[in-house]
């Protein structure tokens, strides 16, 4: 993982070291410079801006409060002294007021942990639940309160603190004794393990394809040599039932965007048959983009798939039973993530859940139907390999580009593709929601967003760019498209948007200037051939009253 | 009899500051020989290593005294030096109370 540096500082009411621990101790290979506060509460040194805690901008901030400490309401509901739900409510108001503080003060991303309390608190007996009352009751109300108040922050996250104590040991009395330290260690653990999987995927690093081994990982059994008819998969057994509740979480996976893949030493017409024709298989070859089921070494094969769907090999997870062939993976593609893998097939679906490489921190439309995208594009392809020139394809496929000035309709849409496109990407602008509306907010800049479909499917929003006067000419401040619609010309109609649209405004050219990373040179390929002026290496102008048309391979729609 | 007790209580010391490092970054892994020094330990690592080991001490003996109950050993003046030390206090404090 690309060394990062990265100034966290966690705010809490207790003694917050074993949280600060359990972040110095994940696998993240990051450089961290912790700062902590551990008080009587969380309000001050939230609101506090002349803080040391303040003196830098933070990357990441924990307010993490409990329930007592933080609501006098609450705590008199402990003690059962007289005490109203709107007078906690009113507290938790007061707290998510501090929190949105810390976030305005240039915090990029702010985790915020529920409220708990310990188990020992048994607050009502069988009133507990209710809102008059009970103590457990006044919490849910609590926590359902700063759920909502904080959703939908850009870069604020609430996580379930009850879900990291499920299963831990009790929290040990004598360490809040002694040290003011309320939950046991795997507690501080899991948490710093999601908190860190979120910072992972906002910076775009959350895994993107799954590619599965089949026998005795999809399914229990050989298929090459038992035949699909008598493999261990759903019916009246333990075994079989497993095999496909962890299919139902793979599809389940598939509907948050992640894409999966086969990688398999088989038979491809025997394996192929058993995912179409078992009746108690989950996935269909519709949920799978690409395989590659032959007798060939699977890092090889892994490194195939990848590159058929135009992902980075640090992208990708590789999932199978055989610890021989995870062990292969690891050592020929040490950017591969191989997690180690339960002999227990009821394992399984836990295994997969307790993997947090999948979190995103964003979900539009674009990412449930990533899988059909893909199967779409498998069409293409089958097409384009069956038809003569590149040009008879493009237009055998009836492109349609839908270009719109950026909407609040598209705004997250937006905003994930702008921070995790990688490969066509002009400059590789990362920007946070709030930095991109402070951005749009200023005059004489234009974004657009570009949508594309064809006879095979809707691709959805797959293309921003945007464009901002400088002096007299204008300069492109962001060109980015998904992969998956590379060369298909849609990147020259979106150029002849930005140059439309120069002329229109009257500026007097325009400037795409090319930032170099380890993964956009695709982009520099493009501007060399696109028509645009090299003025350098990297700087390419257009100026008026050059000509830049739509390809008439595809149709260009909407209103720019 | 007693040389049977102090390894008991250096098998626990070396269980609890193998419970310790699991919650530390590998670099700031305590080893558990004599001459470890404990100096380097700030009050939560200490409270974390005394919780931990009298936990282990309760598994070892029966009757086992609480080392919670004897404040010096949270204390950062007076604080064992070394690994060697820890076993060498807590032995003695076992022994008093008769465990």
């Amino acid at each position: 993982m690309a060394s990062l540096n990265l100034r966290g500082v966690l705010v809490a009411d207790f003694t917050i070291g074993p949280l600060a621990q359990a972040f110095e101790a994940g696998d993240h290979g990051w450089s961290l410079e912790l700062h902590s506060t551990s008080g009587m509460n969380v309000i001050a040194p939230l609101l506090d801006g002349s803080s040391d805690l303040w003196s830098a901008k933070a990357d990441f901030c924990v307010v993490w409060a409990r329930p007592e400490a933080m609501s006098a309401a609450f705590a008199a509901r402990v003690e059962h002294r007289p005490a109203e739900v709107e007078a906690a409510i009113a507290d938790v108001d007061v707290f998510c007021d501090a929190v949105l503080a810390c976030r305005d003060r240039g915090t990029a991303v702010v985790f915020v942990p529920t409220f708990s309390y310990p188990s020992r608190i048994r607050g009502h007996g069988p009133l507990d639940m209710t809102s008059d009352r009970g103590v457990g009751g006044m919490l849910l109300q609590m926590n359902a309160h700063l759920a909502a108040r904080l959703a939908g922050v850009a870069g604020v996250y609430v996580f379930d603190t009850q879900r990291w104590m499920s299963g831990a040991e009790p929290a040990n009395p004598t360490m809040w004794y002694a040290a003011k330290v309320p939950y046991a260690p795997a507690v501080f653990q899991r948490a710093a393990t999601d908190m860190l999987a979120t910072l992972r995927a906002s910076r775009g690093l959350a895994k993107k394809l799954l590619v599965l081994d089949l026998d005795n990982t999809l399914w229990g059994g050989v298929v090459g040599e038992v035949g699909w008819e008598k493999l261990r998969l759903g019916g009246h057994d333990p075994i079989g039932e497993a095999y496909v509740d962890f299919q139902r979480a793979l599809k389940a996976l598939t509907r948050r965007g992640v894409v999966l893949a086969v990688a398999s030493k088989n038979d491809e017409a025997r394996a192929l048959a058993a995912i179409k024709s078992h009746p108690e298989m989950v996935l269909s070859q519709d949920d799978i983009a690409a395989w590659r089921i032959n007798w060939q070494d699977k890092a090889a094969n892994i490194a195939e798939l990848a590159s058929e769907l135009n992902l980075g090999l640090d992208a990708v997870v590789f999932i199978d039973d055989n610890p021989v062939e995870r062990a292969r993976v690891r050592d020929a593609l040490p950017k591969v993530l191989v997690p180690e893998w339960p002999v227990d097939v009821t394992r399984y679906a836990d295994a997969l859940a307790d993997l947090r490489c999948f979190d995103s921190v964003t979900s539009s439309r674009e990412d449930s139907e990533r899988t059909r995208m893909y199967v779409a594009e498998r069409e293409r392809n089958r097409v384009r390999e069956s038809v003569g020139s590149v040009d008879e394809w493009l237009h055998s496929l009836g492109t349609e580009v839908t270009v719109r000035l950026l909407d609040e309709d598209s705004f997250e849409r937006t905003l994930q593709l702008i921070n995790k496109t990688n490969q066509m990407n002009l400059r590789t602008r990362r920007v946070d929601a709030d930095e991109l509306r402070r951005w749009l907010g200023a005059e004489q800049r234009w974004m657009w967003t570009f949508r594309v479909a064809d006879k095979f499917g809707d691709s959805g929003l797959v293309g921003v760019a945007s464009l901002e006067r400088d002096g007299d000419g204008g300069r492109v401040a962001d060109f980015l498209l998904s992969c998956r619609v590379f060369n298909r010309h849609v990147e020259d109609a979106m150029l002849g948007v930005i140059t439309a649209h120069a002329a229109r405004v009257g500026l007097a050219g325009v400037a795409a200037e090319y930032v170099a990373t380890e993964k956009n040179s695709v982009t520099l390929d493009f501007l060399k051939r696109s028509g645009l002026t090299a003025a350098s290496p990297t700087r390419f102008l257009w100026q008026p009253p050059q000509p830049f048309t739509i390809p008439p391979s595809l149709k260009l729609l909407g209103q720019p | 009899m007693a040389g049977g007790r102090e390894q008991q209580v250096r098998g626990a010391v070396q269980a609890a500051i193998a419970a310790v490092n699991q919650q530390l970054p590998a670099a700031k892994h305590l080893q558990s020989t004599d001459d470890t020094s404990l100096a380097g330990l700030d009050s939560l690592g200490l409270v974390t290593l005394i919780v931990a080991l009298d936990g282990k001490l309760r598994e070892a003996f029966a009757a086992a005294p609480s080392l919670t109950t004897d404040e010096s050993f949270f204390s950062r003046s007076q604080r064992p030096a070394k690994v060697a030390d820890l076993v060498a206090r807590v032995t003695a404090f076992v022994e008093a109370a008769g465990g």
